[in-house]
């Protein structure tokens, strides 16, 4: 799955599912077991980064002045 | 028949009628129900007009007196502001009076007392009807099912802007309250007398125009008559009617008028209206800030929800990968095992084959070596015997010859080498530069290079040259060629 500007979280959160589905099942031919762990690193980081920004937006919303002082 | 006539004069008459009505009616008190058509005050004392009326005419009409004196009676016991509102046109009111007349003024009724249970009666009666007619009309409800916005902001205010329920309201509105940017647009109007129904009824319709959230018509205090201009059918249709919700503060606490019923929302005072107003604000902002609040919370919970589901799906995601490649890798490790094994199965196999084989190739090795072995110890046996029978025949024989030959191709090439090297002798004898000096020839050199080989212009060069017994440097001054056409004598 390609990492873009139109992925959305949950495609993401998906396609990780998918993969641990993968991995759980052994389905990965060791071919593509590395260009798959590294699919899943790019959206795992893709997730991560997409959750700590909505929750920095949420901070700064909640609480505008503190962003000041972080 | 004029003889007989008796005549009177007009005193006679009326001072008879005095007479008689004061004996007739002089004592007696009448309760009598009138509508007060007009009432004039002067020094204390009220001239009323009054009269009576079937299906809207009028079928009786009178003037009474009420003396001040008679007014602070009744005043006490009712109240100034109730007798000001009940002694008002178009109040229907329940008189006792007493009947007089007077020679010059006329028949004259004197107030004594009023019973305003009547006037509210009467007052009561008439909003019924109204409110029946509404009803009928279904327009009772009609404002009910406009929607109030949360936030009012933005108030046409219908009301008289001197009146104290007018500046209560805005008090109450403008004092530290937490909101107070509204705007307000003030619709003047009477809100007492005969021109208050039609300027409220314009006020209302005007101030539907006006972008406004609210329209509020106020009416501080005032006696239930005051009141009664509210009990209006076209009034009550107008508020009911309009497109603008329509709040009332109309009277007092008790008071409930209709333009109360066909309202929006009806408050005991103007006071009231602006304090809901505010509470509406208050309300709102509150549930605002609750549901701020619970978006957030939400917010937050979703956030560390999926927070929570991203970290097991990863912790999920790294376990996995490296049971894979565990898994991969045991699979490989059990493959090369396998492979391992089957390899040194294989080797063996083959060792096995190899060394048959080797054993077999060293045995034919071994024989075919023998075979050889015995086929050159023949073939060197043949040799000997041949051998030594050659060298025999070229001792006897070829030998010599051979020698013979060599010698003489050898004194041949000497004598070639001889010939040669006597020419060459010959040659360098010729070419000895010694003996051409010694003959008379010179050699001359310019730097090095014999003159003849030197290009371009010679004069002015340093010239050498080389006799016999000596070496002469010149400098050359001329040239002359001295080569013929034919080019034979330089």
């Amino acid at each position: 799955m390609e990492i873009n500007d139109k992925l959305t979280y949950e495609e993401a959160m998906q396609r990780l599912k998918e993969i641990v589905g993968e991995l759980e099942r052994k389905e990965v031919k060791i071919d593509v077991l590395s260009s798959t762990v590294s699919e899943a690193k790019s959206l795992v980081e893709f997730c991560r980064e997409k959750l700590d920004s909505t929750e920095d937006d949420i901070k700064k919303i909640i609480d505008p002045e503190a962003e000041g002082q972080t | 028949m004029a003889q007989n006539r008796k005549v009177y004069s007009l005193s006679q008459l009326n001072q008879s009628l005095e007479n008689h009505f004061t004996t007739k009616f002089g004592e007696r008190t009448f309760w009598v129900t009138a509508e007060v058509i007009k009432v004039n005050a002067k020094n204390g004392n009220f001239y009323l007009e009054l009269a009576d009326s079937k299906n809207n005419t009028m079928t009786a009409k009178s003037s009474a007196t009420l003396w001040s004196r008679n007014y602070r009676v009744i005043q006490d016991q009712v109240g100034a502001t109730e007798l000001q509102g009940i002694l008002k046109p178009g109040n229907n009111v329940l008189f006792a009076l007493k009947i007089t007349y007077h020679p010059v003024y006329g028949l004259k009724l004197n107030i004594l007392d009023i019973d305003p249970a009547y006037s509210y009666g009467a007052i009561e009666k008439r909003r019924q009807e109204v409110i029946e007619k509404l009803r009928a009309a279904q327009l009772l409800d009609k404002q009910k099912s406009l929607k109030l916005p949360a936030i009012i902001k933005r108030i046409a205010l219908i009301g008289s802007p001197d009146t104290s329920g007018f500046t209560d309201f805005n008090d109450e509105l403008f004092s530290n309250h937490a909101f107070n940017k509204f705007v307000i647009k003030v619709f003047p109007v009477r809100v007492q007398g005969e021109q208050a129904v039609p300027e409220l009824i314009s006020a209302v319709k005007e101030a539907a125009c006006f972008d406004a959230d609210v329209i509020v018509i106020l009416r501080g205090g005032g006696s239930k008559m005051d009141l009664a201009i509210f009990d209006n059918f076209d009034l009550a249709n107008t508020i009911a009617s309009s497109r603008l919700p329509v709040l009332t503060g109309i009277g007092h606490e008790t008071d409930r008028v209709v333009a109360d019923l066909v309202a929006h929302s009806f408050f005991k005072t103007p006071t009231a209206v602006a304090a809901y107003i505010h509470y509406a604000i208050a309300s709102y902002k509150e549930i605002m800030g609750d549901l701020y609040d619970r978006i957030i919370h939400r917010a937050q919970r979703l956030i560390s929800v999926e927070r929570e589901e991203f970290n097991h799906i990863n912790r999920y995601l790294q376990h996995h990968s490296g049971t894979m490649i565990q898994y991969w890798r045991t699979q490989f490790q059990q493959f090369e095992n396998e492979v391992i094994t089957a390899a040194t199965s294989i080797v063996h196999a083959s060792k096995r084959t190899q060394d048959n084989t080797i054993h077999q190739l060293i045995y034919q090795v071994e024989r075919t070596v023998q075979d050889h072995q015995n086929e050159v110890d023949r073939m060197l046996e043949d040799i000997k015997v041949n051998a030594v029978h050659l060298i025999d025949q070229e001792r006897k024989f070829s030998i010599v010859q051979r020698i013979d030959q060599i010698r003489s191709h050898s004194i041949n090439q000497l004598e070639r080498y001889a010939v040669v090297l006597e020419n060459y002798n010959d040659l360098l004898d010729m070419l000895n530069p010694h003996k051409m000096l010694m003959e008379g020839y010179t050699i001359s050199t310019i730097e090095g290079t014999d003159v003849q080989d030197v290009a371009g212009a010679l004069t002015g060069q340093t010239l050498k040259t080389l006799t016999s017994k000596q070496l002469i440097t010149s400098e050359i001054k001329a040239v002359k060629n001295t080569t013929k056409e034919d080019g034979n004598q330089r």
